[in-house]
C-alpha cells in the first residue's frame, strides 16, 4: 500500500483496564506495586494506579505493525517520552503521521511522528519514529 | 551519601519460551496480524524484560519512572524457545533537586546471530 507525506493513522481507543495491567505484569514481569497496589499507588507520587509506561508504548508499536507490518518489526527505530502517566480508565488513542519519505540506496525512510493521547487531549506519549521499507514495497508494486 | 552508577555495567541472559511472548501479546494485542507477524517475537517484549532486570540488578526503587525509551530492531526473530544476551551500561547520570536521571544503554545479542535490538533506557529515580 502506497505510503504518503501527511498521512496520519490513529487506532482505536481503549479504556485501559486493571485486568490489562495485571495481564501486562505477569507477562513481563514488572510487578511494582505502583501498577498492582491500590493502597501503595494511593500514597504515591501519582495518587494511584498506573499503567506501565512499555504497556501503553505497545498500542503505539501494534499501529505502526498494522500499517508498515514486517518493515516496522524487521527494521524500525523509536524514540519517544513518557510525558503523562495513564491511569486505570483512561482512555488511550495512538496516532501516527508520516512527516518524510526519502530514497536511500535501494530503500526509502519513512519518518513518523507518534504519540498517544489520553481522554482526546493530554498526550501521554511523545516522539519519532523511522522505518525501512524497499522501493517496491512503499510503492505497493 | 550518593550512589554513583555512571559507568556500571552489566550483563544478563533472557530466555524465551512461547507460552510468555503468548502471554504477552494477549496482553496488548488490539489488531490482526498476519502469519508472519504472528509468528515474530515481539521487540518490546524482549525490552520489557530487559528493563525490568536492569531495574532488579542495579537495585533501583520502586518509585523509579521510565522518562524515555530509544529502540532500533536490527532483525527479526521467530518465537521459539531460544536464549539471549544482554549488556547494558549506565552512560549518563545527572543528579537534580530531588532526583537521579540515568541513562542507560542495551543491546541484546543473539549467539552467533548479532545484534537484535540496541537502544536507550532514561530513568529518574527519586529521592
Amino acid at each position: 500500500m502506497q505510503k504518503t507525506i501527511g498521512e496520519i493513522y490513529t487506532s482505536n481507543s481503549i479504556i485501559i483496564e486493571q485486568t490489562q495491567i495485571n495481564k501486562y505484569a505477569e507477562a513481563s514481569g514488572d510487578d511494582n506495586p505502583i501498577h498492582l497496589d491500590q493502597d501503595f499507588a494511593q500514597k504515591s507520587n501519582f495518587g494511584g494506579i498506573v499503567a506501565h509506561g512499555m504497556l501503553v508504548l505497545a498500542q503505539i508499536s501494534e499501529l505502526l505493525t498494522s500499517i508498515f507490518g514486517i518493515n516496522w518489526i524487521n527494521n524500525g527505530y523509536l524514540d519517544v517520552r513518557f510525558r503523562r502517566p495513564v491511569f486505570v480508565k483512561d482512555s488511550i488513542q495512538s496516532i501516527i503521521e508520516i512527516t518524510s519519505i526519502e530514497s536511500i540506496n535501494d530503500k526509502n525512510e519513512i519518518n513518523c511522528k507518534v504519540s498517544c493521547v489520553k481522554n482526546n487531549d493530554e498526550s501521554v506519549i511523545v516522539g519519532t519514529a523511522k522505518i525501512y521499507m524497499i522501493y517496491k514495497e512503499l510503492k505497493g508494486d | 551519601m550518593k550512589v554513583i552508577f555512571l559507568n556500571k555495567k552489566i550483563q544478563f541472559n533472557l530466555n524465551i519460551n512461547s507460552d510468555q511472548v503468548n502471554k504477552y501479546y494477549k496482553a496488548v494485542d488490539h489488531y490482526e496480524k498476519n502469519s508472519t507477524e504472528k509468528e515474530s517475537l515481539p521487540f518490546l517484549y524482549l525490552l520489557s524484560i530487559s528493563i525490568k532486570t536492569i531495574l532488579d540488578r542495579f537495585n533501583f526503587p520502586s518509585g523509579t519512572i521510565h522518562m524515555a525509551q530509544t529502540l532500533s530492531n536490527l532483525a527479526v526473530q521467530d518465537i521459539t524457545e531460544s536464549s539471549y544476551v544482554a549488556n547494558a551500561e549506565i552512560i549518563q547520570e545527572n543528579q537534580r533537586t530531588n532526583a537521579t536521571v540515568l541513562k542507560v544503554a542495551f543491546n541484546i545479542e543473539k549467539k552467533g546471530f548479532g545484534t537484535i535490538v540496541k537502544g536507550s533506557t532514561t530513568l529518574m529515580i527519586p529521592e
